[in-house]
């Protein structure tokens, strides 16, 4: 089914559209004139002709438009031949006239300045009398529900198309000059007015909507004698209320587009007459630091009489670098893990504290290095009581003699002696050797 | 859901007057302070003080986006319950609540003449690269007024090489002026504004929406930029002249 229908639009398409703007141009004006009253209905030959002409003066053609071949070509689906006597006549057809039709609504909408409520209110009311059978509520469907189905969806089309039409209305108004600050007040007042005329209308339209909506559940039980009238009921139902889920989609989000607008508005009230004589002056400044910067070292400088400006900031911060080893692991080709936040923070603050504990070996490691340096020993047992004492984490000092140990292993300058004699720290039960470093030459 | 709606020629905003010229303006709520710290008694501070506080201090400026609604929400509603006061008698400094577009924002301010207790190094200063960088986000935030406030890397990328102030942009961030730069080049510079752009960030002036595309967001609280500012910006004129060598050193009233 689906196969033929496209055989047979692929077949017919240079018949079904207009191909070139001539056509479509004579179609339309031979409609306009049939709506005039210019021509009549059943047109003749010369009337044909004659809105050709007028097409080609109108596109400045300079050759001339074969008129026979374009009046074969439409006639396969545009106009209808009628032989009245010895003359020929013609009428368009009804999928041109609804073509051509809907062409002109689309470009010019007659929604423009309307409510949407007025659309509803005119196409869609559902009376009690429609639901007393379901036969009476299957003919409001098919007769009043399908029609006003399509004029309200176009009727939306085009107040999005408004609403967004005056909303770039507005940004065009805020780039004119701001010396003519007065018209453009009273200019977006209008606007804001056409905004809040078409926002009126759609807090009537849903409130209408969920009174159909309410009419047509609330039949539920006169429906519900026979399956037949069920199944009917629920389906015509079903499709109404997909159909309105579209429609406060559409409603919602112009709504809501409305609403931005309007705080913008409040907003731009206020600002405006401030807004752009600070902007043009913040442009000023900006082009006077691109023009009168300099450069140096790479890092852009300002010219002296633009001062620094500072911000209060207290900034965490390391004194002294961690020495921190990865051995063989490539941290960044750790895969990510899906970790659940309390375990994250458990493990940044794991992080931290072992950042924080290499900071004061690294700390303790320089300051005997010091020491050293200025040719005096360090007896460590003393250096461990110290170390714990300040840190009050047992790990820092045993740390801080491994990595002495590795320094004096790998130094020329720098001699450990370990004495055979057990020290027990203070802080029992941590038991080592009596070591002294010193330098090598003392 | 508030809607405007007309009414006979006025538009109105439900719940409030119809709006006119003369009232668009809204006026200011009068609010007296209170100089007390009752409010560390609430429930609200034992949640929330300690991160609006260590925010504050790091030099955030708190907005209603993102994680910081919260935060924002306890600073709003205690700003003059005591929460002000506590900065002004304990620090020295003053917490200050700006709006930019009617979006409320809050941070930490220096007073005229002395920094509190925000001397030494609890404060800092505001590199040149950031602040040129920062102006133009400014610029563009009062530029998109109907718009999001989103900029993305090719808006740059347009800035510093077809934009009518190419060159000027092009000498700050190249260093030289040349027909091509090297993709070194343009990686090092695409890396200094994913910098700026992440400083800023901290401050609370912009938020990330891709930061390996170079795409985000500029929040209202960019315009305390044009408070820090603001003596340059409105004597512009006046700095143009001196630096033109059309006037001596130049007076900028205060």
């Amino acid at each position: 089914m689906q196969e033929e229908l496209f055989t047979s639009l692929s077949g017919n398409f240079e018949f079904l559209i207009p191909q070139d703007k001539e056509s479509l141009l004579v179609l339309y004006h031979l409609f306009t004139r049939i709506e005039n009253r210019e021509i009549e209905e059943s047109f003749t030959l010369k009337d044909f002709h004659d809105s050709i002409d007028d097409v080609a003066l109108y596109l400045r053609r300079e050759k001339s438009v074969q008129k026979e071949i374009l009046a074969r070509r439409l006639s396969h689906h545009f106009f209808t031949t009628l032989k009245a006597g010895d003359a020929y006549h013609f009428q368009l057809t009804v999928f041109s006239r609804d073509l051509l039709k809907l062409l002109k609504d689309e470009l010019q909408p007659h929604y423009e300045g309307v409510e949407l409520i007025h659309t509803f209110t005119r196409t869609l009311p559902l009376y009690d009398d429609d639901m007393s059978s379901v036969e009476k509520f299957g003919y409001w469907f098919n007769n009043h529900y399908e029609p006003a189905r399509k004029v309200i969806l176009a009727h939306t089309d085009s107040l999005q198309r408004f609403v967004d039409g005056r909303i770039s209305e507005l940004k065009q108004i805020l780039k004119t000059d701001v010396k003519k600050a007065r018209d453009l007040i009273t200019r977006f007042i209008i606007v804001f007015e056409q905004i809040g005329k078409q926002t009126e209308g759609i807090i009537k339209t849903l409130k209408f909507k969920e009174v159909v909506v309410e009419k047509i559940k609330g039949a539920e039980e006169k429906f519900s004698a026979t399956k037949e009238e069920w199944e009917k009921y629920m389906k015509i139902q079903e499709e109404i209320m997909i159909f309105f889920e579209n429609v406060d989609r559409r409603i919602l989000s112009i709504s809501d587009k409305i609403e931005h607008t309007c705080s913008r508005l409040k907003s731009l009230y206020d600002t405006l007459r401030y807004k752009q004589e600070f902007k043009m002056r913040l442009e000023k400044f900006l082009n006077l630091l691109l023009v009168h910067s300099g450069v140096n070292d790479g890092e852009i400088v300002f010219p002296d009489c633009i001062g620094k400006k500072t911000i209060p900031c207290i900034r965490e911060k390391f004194y002294y670098v961690p020495s921190y080893y990865f051995g063989n692991i490539n941290p960044s080709a750790l895969p990510d893990l899906a970790e659940d936040e309390e375990y994250r923070m458990k493990r940044e603050h794991e992080k931290i504290s072992m950042l924080q504990r290499q900071e004061s070996v690294s700390k303790w490691v320089n300051e005997m290095i010091c020491i050293l340096e200025r040719g005096n020993s360090a007896q460590y047992e003393e250096w461990f009581e110290k170390i714990f004492e300040a840190e009050k984490n047992l790990e820092v000092p045993v740390d801080v003699c491994y990595d002495m140990i590795q320094i004096c292993n790998k130094s020329k300058i720098f001699t450990l002696d370990v004495e055979s004699e057990l020290y027990t720290a203070k802080t029992d039960p941590v038991t080592l050797w009596k070591m002294q470093f010193q330098p090598v030459d003392r | 859901m508030e809607n405007a709606i007309s009414t006979g020629g006025q538009v109105t905003i439900p719940g409030e007057q119809p709006v006119t010229p003369e009232n668009l303006i809204l006026p200011d709520v009068v609010e007296e302070e209170i100089r007390n710290f009752d409010f560390l008694q609430s429930d609200a501070a034992k949640k929330y003080f300690a991160d609006a506080d260590f925010a504050l201090k790091q030099g955030r400026h708190i907005q209603p986006y993102g994680d910081d609604y919260k935060i924002w929400d306890f600073v709003n509603t205690y700003f003059n319950k005591g929460l002000a006061w506590y900065y002004e008698r304990l620090y020295g400094i003053f917490l200050r609540r700006e709006t930019n577009e009617r979006d409320l924002y809050f941070y930490l301010e220096f007073a005229e003449d002395n920094k509190g207790k925000f001397g030494y190094d609890r404060n800092i200063p505001i590199e040149d690269r950031h602040v040129v960088f920062g102006i133009l986000l400014l610029n563009v935030y009062r530029e998109k007024f109907f718009e999001e406030k989103v900029m993305k890397w090719e808006e740059l990328e347009y800035l510093i090489e077809e934009s009518e102030q190419k060159e000027h942009w092009q000498k700050l961030l190249y260093g030289d002026v040349r027909r091509n730069y090297t993709p070194n080049e343009k990686n090092e510079v695409k890396k200094k504004i994913r910098r700026s752009v992440s400083w800023f960030e901290k401050l609370g002036w912009t938020r990330w929406i891709d930061q390996e595309k170079i795409h985000f967001e500029i929040l209202p609280g960019i315009d305390r930029l044009a408070k820090l500012y603001s003596r340059e910006i409105n004597h512009v004129d006046v700095i143009l002249e001196y630096l033109e060598g059309e006037n001596r050193q130049p007076e900028i009233p205060v």
